[in-house]
C-alpha cells in the first residue's frame, strides 16, 4: 500500500495510463475497481458477469484513454458511468438466457450464491463515504421521483418505456426524473460530493 | 451559426438526454446523437452533467471487494498476456474480443462514453427489446421494492402475465433474495391432500412481504381474503397471522398488509378467510411449507 503522501492524483495516473505506464493502471484499479465492481454487480445480479464488466470498463480505459476528458467529470463517476452503462447492456444480452432458468436451476444459484457471501464487504473511505452522501441524497426525494429514478438506473428502460409500464404520462416520468437528477445534484452540492464533479460547480 | 435545423436538434438531443445517460438507447441509434455531440459544446455539457449524476447513483448501497483475481486478469490483458479468468463466461461474449471495438477509436460510435462494450449486439432485433421491457420492467419494480428502495406502486400498477415469472427468474431478483439475513423465502404447497403441489412463494423483508402466487385462486375481495400465517412447527396449534393479503386474477405477485406480528418459527402457512377479517386461528387452510 502507498503512503498517503505518496499517493497521486487522478489526473496523474490517467497522464500514466496514456503513456502507457501499467502501474498507473493498476493503482486506478486499486482506488476504483470496487466501485465498478459493486456498480456492475447491483444491475447485473451475478459475480462472473459483473467481474466481465469490470474487466471490460478498465481494458477500455487502458485501450482509449483519450475517451475520459477531465472537463467532463471526475474519473471515478465516468468509471462508474462507464460500468452502468456495459452492465445494462449485458442485462438486455442475458435476458433470453434467464427466462429459460427453470426453478431448480433458480434454487442452484440461490444456494451458490449464498456461499459466495463470505466476499468481505470493501472497505474504502472514499467509496462509503460517497455511498453515505448519494444515500442521503436519494432519502431526500419524494417516492415518486425516486421510482423514476431507480427503474431508469436499474432498468436501462426508456423514459417511454418507464411510462406505458408505469402508466403514468411520459411527461411526468420526464418531469420527476430530471427532477430527481437536480435534487440529487443539490444535496450532493451541499454535502461537498460535487468535489467528484468539478463541471457540476462551475456550472452554478 | 445556428439555423433552425440544429434548433431543433439540440431540442431533441436534450430531450432525449435522460434514456442517453441512462443507458437506455439502443447502441444502434447511438451514432445519430453522438454526431451531434461531437460538434456541441452545448448539448455534450448537459448530457455530460447528467451522465455524472448517474454514474454517482451507482455509489449507493454497499461496496463489494471484487474477487482477487480480477485485478491480476486485467493487468495481464492491458500488457497483452491473455489469461482466462477463472468463471469467465464463454458465452458473456469475451472481453477480449469485446474490447476490439475500444480500440478502433476513429469509429464515432466506440469513441463515446455511451458507446456499447461490442459491436456484435448492435445487431440485436428491435422486437426482442419489445418483448423484454415488460419482463425486465417488473423484475426491477419488485426488486427495488422488496430491497425497499421504492414503494411497490410501480410493481403493482404494472401486472402483466409472464410477469411473476420474469421477476423470480431475472438476475436482479437473484441477487437480492440471496442476500444472508435479510429475507426469508418460503415456499408454500398445497394441503388439500391430494400430492404436493406449489401453491405460492412468500418472500418475507423486514421492509415488506410479498406473495408470488404460483397456483392461488383469486379471491372474491368483497367476502374473502388470504392471509399468511407463521409457525414454530408444522403441527402448530397457535400460528401467529403475519398479514393479509388478495389475490386477483392474473396477478403476479401480492403485497401482505402486514399484521406486525413478529414470526414464531420457520413454518409457514396461507389460509383462506371469510369475511375479510385475519380471525385468531386459521379457517380454511390451502398451503403450507419450510422456510429454506
Ligand atoms: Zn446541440
Amino acid at each position: 500500500m502507498r503512503d498517503r503522501v505518496q499517493e497521486r492524483s487522478d489526473d496523474e495516473l490517467h497522464a500514466g495510463v496514456v503513456a502507457r505506464d501499467d502501474s498507473s493502471l493498476a493503482e486506478i484499479y486499486d482506488r476504483y475497481g470496487a466501485a465498478v465492481f459493486s456498480v456492475a454487480l447491483r444491475v447485473v445480479g451475478d459475480r462472473d458477469h459483473a467481474q466481465d464488466v469490470a474487466q471490460e470498463v478498465f481494458l477500455a480505459l487502458w485501450r482509449a484513454p483519450q475517451n475520459y476528458v477531465r472537463e467532463r467529470g471526475t474519473l471515478g463517476t465516468w468509471l462508474m458511468s462507464a460500468a452502468h452503462h456495459r452492465a445494462v447492456d449485458v442485462v438486455r444480452r442475458e435476458e433470453a438466457v434467464h427466462r429459460r432458468v427453470d426453478r431448480a436451476g433458480r434454487e442452484a444459484i440461490i444456494a451458490e450464491r449464498e456461499s459466495d457471501q463470505a466476499e468481505p464487504v470493501h472497505e474504502s473511505a472514499w467509496l462509503n463515504w460517497q455511498s453515505r452522501a448519494v444515500r442521503a441524497a436519494l432519502a431526500e426525494l419524494t417516492p415518486t421521483q425516486r421510482e423514476a429514478l431507480l427503474l431508469a438506473y436499474y432498468g436501462g428502460l426508456t423514459q417511454q418505456e418507464i411510462s406505458e409500464q408505469t402508466k403514468v404520462p411520459l411527461g411526468t416520468i420526464k418531469t420527476r426524473t430530471r427532477a430527481a437528477l437536480a435534487k440529487l445534484r443539490d444535496v450532493l452540492d451541499a454535502s461537498a460530493v460535487t468535489d467528484l464533479s468539478p463541471r457540476l460547480r462551475s456550472q452554478s | 451559426m445556428t439555423n433552425d435545423v440544429t434548433m431543433m436538434e439540440h431540442q431533441r438531443i436534450q430531450d432525449e438526454a435522460l434514456d442517453l445517460v441512462f443507458a437506455a438507447v439502443e447502441p444502434a441509434d447511438l451514432s445519430a446523437y453522438d454526431a451531434h455531440l461531437a460538434e456541441c459544446d452545448q448539448c455534450r455539457e448537459y448530457v455530460d452533467e447528467l451522465s455524472s449524476l448517474v454514474g454517482l447513483i451507482g455509489a449507493v448501497g454497499d461496496v463489494q471487494a471484487p474477487p482477487p483475481s480480477l485485478r491480476a486478469a486485467i493487468l495481464a490483458e492491458a500488457v497483452g498476456l491473455s489469461v482466462s479468468r477463472p468463471g469467465a463466461q464463454p458465452s458473456g461474449a469475451p472481453a477480449s474480443r469485446n474490447l476490439l471495438a475500444d480500440e478502433d477509436v476513429d469509429s464515432p460510435a466506440s469513441a463515446s462514453p455511451f458507446a456499447a462494450p461490442g459491436s456484435g449486439e448492435r445487431r440485436r432485433a428491435h422486437r426482442s427489446r419489445l418483448a423484454s421491457v415488460a419482463t425486465r420492467f417488473m423484475a426491477v419494480a419488485a426488486v427495488l421494492a422488496l430491497i425497499g428502495l421504492v414503494g411497490w406502486g410501480a410493481a403493482m400498477r404494472s401486472q402483466r402475465d409472464d410477469a411473476r415469472q420474469a421477476a423470480s427468474q431475472s438476475s436482479q431478483f437473484q441477487d437480492a433474495i440471496s442476500r444472508p439475513g435479510q429475507l426469508t423465502v418460503a415456499e408454500i404447497d398445497a394441503v388439500d391432500g391430494s400430492g404436493t403441489s406449489r401453491v405460492a412463494t412468500a418472500y418475507m423483508r423486514d421492509s415488506g412481504m410479498m406473495v408470488v402466487a404460483d397456483d392461488l385462486e383469486a379471491n372474491d375481495t368483497s367476502s374473502s381474503i388470504y392471509v399468511l400465517w407463521s409457525l414454530a412447527s408444522p403441527t402448530d396449534r397457535a400460528p401467529v397471522a403475519l398479514g393479509s393479503f388478495d389475490v386477483a386474477k392474473g396477478d403476479l405477485m401480492s403485497f401482505v398488509a402486514a399484521t406486525g406480528a413478529a414470526p414464531s418459527g420457520r413454518w409457514f402457512a396461507i389460509s383462506e378467510e371469510p369475511g375479510r377479517r385475519v380471525p385468531a386461528t386459521p379457517t380454511k387452510m390451502v398451503g403450507a411449507g419450510e422456510a429454506a
